[in-house]
């Protein structure tokens, strides 16, 4: 590198050397850059031009059937990239998508897939319920409504998809129009062999959200008529005596369900919460210790201990449970312990 | 010295880190913060430029430490270069993990 000896060179002149100095580096830099880029691009065409569209499909249905579905979306966006089309292609890709929890570009490959196949049932089935999970976490009724949409069309190909009516069911719940989602659980019954009880459940449901209670209970005995190893029909039914402020009913058909199948927690919680309600502490710890023996990641039986044990003057258990029952998800149970004084988020 | 414009570099870097984005967000599918072009890129821009500064910094004091001993060594007085040596490393740094992750990226 020269050196300049500022002492025996003008100012103006060693300005302008160091002037050119700069423009040389400056010039110097950008041709580097240029270079880089590319070889970059040369790099990125050899590579792109060696993939081959049937290797890159054959890994990304691979990595689907073992069910890695951000491989198989990753390598399925490649395939596309490179001309893979067909149904099954998009289908698979869209399902990936849903998986991923990215319903938009899910929606977007359902439909492309629909387009090619408009006959596939399905397909239809997989739009709606990608339509239904969007706007089950937007809120949207206009979704929902899309969602029926689909739903009715996978009906259409394929009568049979009793899964297509639940979901059909649901969506109009979700839109407050639970009369018109009767209508499609009686029309599931009258058309297929589906299950009775499962759907009378579901009618029974729908009842409950308009605060029909007697009616949801009829209904909710009728899927026990038909299957009386329905556990849930009967904690349904005892919720809806409890409605009808009937607690000796409700508390007959909690530990009717119990008796079905022992090891279903629900019950020994929902008889727990009685026993909580009518200010019966011991009861309610007795109950919610067996809840809790049951299943000790359950929630709700450690929020029910915790809250027993807080009546009962118990402090420590209190905020044991209460603590457990935050952990595994019990918003109730975080906002008990700031009341007590314990911040978990700090 | 390599661009002795530096904030030409980092507009360049950025432009780069762009480009990057788009590259990474064909194989991941970004969601959530990173799904915006704008914020996405910037996280890549910042990794990148403080993931290079760190490791510039470490290398171009231990250069200096031992270009310190060796004029110790051999008597010689040392030239003060500690920024030049540094923005050169962070300069060269900057384009490996540009291209390092460029080539990750394309790869199926």
């Amino acid at each position: 590198m020269v050196s300049y000896n500022t002492d025996m060179v003008p100012a103006h002149k060693v300005a302008g050397i160091l002037k050119k100095k700069r423009d040389t580096n400056f010039r110097i830099s950008v041709i580097l850059t240029l270079c880089f880029l590319l070889v970059c691009g040369i790099v990125y065409y050899a590579k792109n031009s060696g993939y081959s569209k049937d290797v890159i499909l054959q890994k990304a249905n691979s990595y689907f059937a073992h069910e890695q579905y951000f491989m198989a979306a990753k390598y399925f966006n490649k395939a596309v990239g490179l001309g893979a089309e067909g149904p099954e292609v998009f289908r698979n890709y869209g399902v990936a998508l849903f998986k991923l929890g990215n319903y938009d570009l899910a929606i977007k490959n359902l439909k492309l897939s629909v387009e090619i196949d408009p006959y596939n049932s399905d397909t239809y089935y997989l739009l709606g319920n990608a339509y239904y999970q969007k706007a089950y976490s937007a809120n949207s009724s206009d979704m929902f409504l899309q969602s029926v949409e689909c739903l009715e069309k996978a009906i259409n190909f394929s009568p049979d998809m009793e899964k297509a009516y639940i979901l059909i069911g649901l969506s109009y719940r979700n839109c407050g129009m639970q009369d018109t989602a009767r209508a499609w659980y009686r029309r599931a019954l009258l058309a297929s062999n589906f299950s009775p009880p499962g759907f009378y459940n579901l009618i029974g449901h729908t009842f409950r959200e308009e605060e029909r209670y007697k009616e949801a209970a009829d209904y909710y005995q009728r899927a026990i008529d038909i299957d009386y190893t329905f556990t849930a029909a009967y904690c349904n039914l005892g919720d809806m005596y409890l409605k009808m402020n009937d607690k000796a009913a409700a508390m007959l058909k909690y530990k009717r369900a119990i008796g079905v199948e022992p090891n279903y927690v629900l019950p020994y919680i929902k008889i727990g919460q009685v026993y909580y309600d009518d200010l019966c502490f011991d009861d309610a710890v007795f109950w919610a210790l067996q809840a809790f023996n049951i299943n000790s990641d359950s929630d709700k039986a450690n929020y029910l201990l915790g809250m027993s044990y807080k009546e009962l003057g118990r402090k420590n258990e209190a905020v044991e449970y209460l603590q457990k029952a935050a952990y595994r998800g019990s918003d109730e149970a975080v906002y008990e312990l700031k009341n007590i004084g314990i911040d978990l988020l700090r | 010295m390599f661009y002795n414009k530096k904030w030409l570099f980092l507009i360049i870097l950025y432009a780069m880190s762009m480009a990057l984005y788009y590259f990474i967000d064909k194989q991941l599918i970004l969601t959530g913060f990173m799904s915006g072009v704008l914020i996405g890129s910037i996280i890549i821009f910042a990794l990148i430029a403080i993931t290079c500064f760190l490791i510039a910094l470490i290398v171009s004091i231990i250069a200096r430490v031992s270009y310190i001993a060796g004029c110790g060594l051999f008597k010689v007085s040392p030239k003060e270069m500690l920024a030049k040596t540094f923005w050169t490393i962070f300069t060269v740094l900057s384009y490996a993990a540009v291209f390092i992750v460029f080539l990750k990226m394309i790869e199926y």
